[in-house]
């Protein structure tokens, strides 16, 4: 099974994924609600996948995804963006983002991503 | 999307915390008359996660303008712009605000939003349209120079094959052009030349080139077809896609080939750093913090029965004495902790009057400040949940009646702003809120005659007292206004605050003074609380005093002791007179201790009054939980007010615990 590690300030949005991967085979191993907590925890869980939120308080994705990067260049990160954060996508897919999930998405989106993932 | 209620709850629950931060954060950028960058990235987060968490729900009309709010201050943020108007912004705001959350109001109610936002979403947007065209023409900023071609140059072409995917997305996996960029960032470094069609990935219409006809990639790598295969089959939301591998004498080929267009990508997009207080909030039903504390109620009695037994503390066991002790420290911090969950400090009810000041100043044309005093004080979360509709009729009423219009202030010699206060503090086992203004004041003759007239008052009205005139106020459908304005005058509010607060077992008094102001004082009691006490032996009983009003417990020295013509007993001590109340009289126990030097004074206080009071000894000193008083005993003492609820003993004794304020009146 695969460990997730979910990164998003909203709670909601946590509960939500959480939820929908849950349901579909996923083991969700944690959840940060900061870019920072995010590195952390990547380090303490070594999470197979982490769902990543773009704009957070204290540190947000792009920053965050990088220095996971920096730390397991081979992390699978996949970035939760919302419409109209074209150029933070672009960057962080251009930094080793796996793929990104555009919000508002519905169960079966999420889950064919992770299905596709090596 | 089928979703259970929890999810519901945490969107509900999530989204009201952040409205309320973005309330008082606009009122804070209101104050300092600008919108700070790190307010504006705040909100913009804010805004940002309401948007997000709105559209997985499918609010739509919540999505649409929080969106476009979003723009608004994203575009601030971007320009650092103290940009503009921007009372005019904190209005759009600030009405957006209330609509949003009369929506989730609705969706708590009903589970249906249904009231439609969009003339407020075309206000924002309309403003966010003048906006970006004043500033600088094509708001669009993105570098477009940048990305337009990757092609990787590793010079040694020998021995490469061709390649040309053809890639079609999912419809409705949107940002179609960054997706195809990401195919070539993954093979990037398995190639040496890479060609893409549409050229301008991130070109204006590529995303819509790419639905519609699809992304076709050509490359030039040492890699083998099904490496490349396996590696573009990765990325996500792939529709089609078909990989072959291109003759070099084949056209397409050719043209790729032939191409020499050196251009890397720049990838410096700002990434911004947001920074903003933290939350970290967990919902708890209030149901299940209420039997908590009933359970903790009972552990804290059935600790000092089991530790205190008399059959136990004859053996005197040293070991158990060691035992009972740990155990006392625990069932205390135990006790704190569950206190103090349920403990919410007044700050957030108190910064909520900042916004109705804020409204009612712009519709009464008159200007006041608010000053809070003692915004930590903390209350039971119920017991502030049922103040706060109290507070803000008291507000009103000042905003409306009390204070006076700038040009009024202004002849008498005041400040033109007026000032509203609110002030909270503990005070013995009770909380009390002050609110005041410093406006006209009661005009107690208009009162009195209004009373009389309305039957209320059945004198002359120079025989009104004060008191009498002002607690007129809090009688049902008065009002000496002539005419009933948007925000008060109709008569109702200050009874029904009255009520509230008498519900909660507090008090409301108001005090006011001609062109000084009115001063209002609300007074709640703890009464779900567990309280320090002291223990009081009169006679064959036990009462116990908050240990908080205890200044101190003395033996009286007979040469100490006063009477005036009316008999009353008072007591000299350290320069100061004392009224002494004797505990026994009150309620009329036998006692063979009524000489003053056999027993004990103990001097109590609280905010009114300072005097002793006389009981046969002090017991000790106990965790108390307060009880409300059965109807039975309500019904009996109820009248005499002297006692504010009752406990039971460690014995398994019901004991009453006295009400400082009423045991003088």
């Amino acid at each position: 099974m695969k460990k997730v590690l979910i990164v998003d300030d909203a709670a909601f949005m946590r509960v939500s994924i959480k939820n929908m991967l849950g349901k579909n085979g996923y083991e969700i191993v944690g959840e940060a609600e900061n870019g920072k907590i995010a590195i952390q925890k990547y380090q303490d869980l070594a999470p197979d996948v982490v769902t990543m939120d773009i704009t957070m308080p204290e540190m947000d994705g792009l920053t965050s995804l990088k220095s996971i990067l920096s730390i397991d260049p081979n992390a699978n990160i996949i970035m939760i963006s919302a419409m109209g954060q074209e150029s933070m996508v672009r960057e962080a897919v251009l930094s080793g983002a796996k793929g990104f999930i555009v919000k508002p998405f519905k169960e079966d989106v999420i889950v064919a991503a992770f299905n596709n993932l090596p | 999307m089928p979703k259970g209620d929890s999810i519901l709850d945490v969107y509900l629950y999530e989204n009201e915390q952040l409205l309320d931060n973005l309330e008082s954060m606009l009122l804070v950028c209101e104050k300092e008359g600008s919108f700070s960058s790190d307010h504006i990235a705040d909100i913009f987060r804010i805004l940002h996660t309401v948007k997000g968490s709105s559209a997985m729900m499918n609010f739509d009309n919540i999505t649409g303008l929080s969106h476009v709010l979003e723009d608004l201050f994203g575009y601030l943020r971007e320009h650092n712009a103290r940009a503009g108007d921007h009372s005019k912004i904190s209005d759009l705001v600030f009405s957006s605000l209330d609509a949003i959350k009369a929506e989730l109001n609705k969706i708590q109610s009903t589970g249906n939003p249904d009231g439609d936002l969009s003339q407020l979403t075309a206000d924002v947007k309309g403003f966010y349209d003048i906006l970006t065209r004043r500033k600088d023409g094509p708001a669009d900023d993105e570098d477009t120079t940048s990305n337009q071609l990757f092609i990787n140059l590793k010079e040694s072409s020998e021995g490469q094959l061709c390649y040309k995917a053809h890639v079609l997305f999912e419809k409705e996996s949107r940002m179609e052009n960054i997706r195809a960029l990401g195919i070539v960032k993954s093979v990037e470094k398995l190639c040496s030349k890479i060609s893409t069609v549409p050229r301008d990935l991130l070109g204006e219409y590529s995303a819509d080139e790419i639905i519609e006809n699809g992304f076709t990639l050509y490359m030039l790598s040492d890699e083998s077809y099904d490496t490349l295969k396996n590696k573009i089959r990765e990325a996500f939301f792939i529709r089609k896609f078909k990989l072959e591998q291109l003759d070099e004498t084949n056209p397409e080929a050719k043209a790729f080939l032939s191409n020499r267009k050196p251009a890397r990508a720049s990838r410096a997009a700002a990434a911004d750093a947001v920074q903003a207080g933290k939350q970290n909030y967990m919902s708890v039903n209030l149901s299940k913090l209420d039997s908590l504390m009933d359970i903790v109620g009972e552990i804290v009695i059935t600790e000092s029965s089991v530790t205190k037994n008399p059959e136990v503390v004859k053996l005197n066991l040293d070991s158990f004495d060691k035992a009972s002790r740990q155990l006392r420290k625990l069932t205390d911090e135990l006790q704190d902790i569950v206190m103090s969950i349920r403990m919410v400090p007044v700050s957030t009810t108190f910064h909520k009057m900042e916004r109705i000041i804020r409204d009612m100043a712009a519709k009464t044309n008159k200007q006041a400040n608010l000053v809070i005093i003692g915004e930590d004080t903390e209350l039971d979360k119920n017991v502030l949940d049922n103040l706060s509709d109290p507070i803000m009729h008291t507000v009103r009423n000042a905003m409306d009646h009390g204070l006076e219009s700038a040009d009024a202030r202004v002849k008498l010699g005041k400040n033109p702003v007026g000032q509203i206060t609110l002030e909270a503090f503990n005070s013995g086992s009770d909380v009390i809120i002050i609110i005041s203004d410093d406006g006209r004041g009661l005009d107690k003759e208009a009162l009195a005659n209004k009373g009389i007239k309305l039957g209320l008052i059945n004198k002359p009205a120079d025989e009104v007292t004060d008191n009498e005139a002002y607690s007129l106020i809090f009688a049902p459908g008065f009002s000496t206004k002539e005419k009933v304005t948007e925000f008060s005058g109709r008569g109702v509010g200050m009874d029904v605050a009255l009520k509230n607060i008498e519900k909660l077992g507090g008090a409301i008094s108001v005090d006011s003074a001609p062109n000084k102001g009115t001063t209002v004082r609300i007074r709640i009691p703890l009464t779900l609380a567990i309280i320090s006490g002291m223990l009081v032996s009169v006679g064959r009983h036990i009462f116990i005093l908050p240990l908080l009003s205890i200044k101190e417990a003395f033996k009286a020295n007979k040469k100490d002791i006063l009477q005036d013509p009316d008999g009353n007993e008072m007591i000299h001590t350290r320069g100061n007179c004392f009224p002494i109340v004797r505990l026994h009289k009150i309620f009329g126990i036998e006692t063979s201790v009524t000489d003053f030097e056999d027993g004990m004074l103990i001097q109590l206080e609280d905010q009114h009054q300072s005097y002793c009071l006389f009981v046969d000894s002090l017991v000790g000193e106990q965790q108390t939980v307060v009880k409300p008083l059965p109807m039975y005993l309500a019904k009996i003492l109820g009248s005499t007010k002297c006692v504010s609820g009752c406990t039971i003993l460690g014995d398994g004794s019901v004991c009453l615990i006295l009400d400082i304020g009423g045991l003088i009146s």
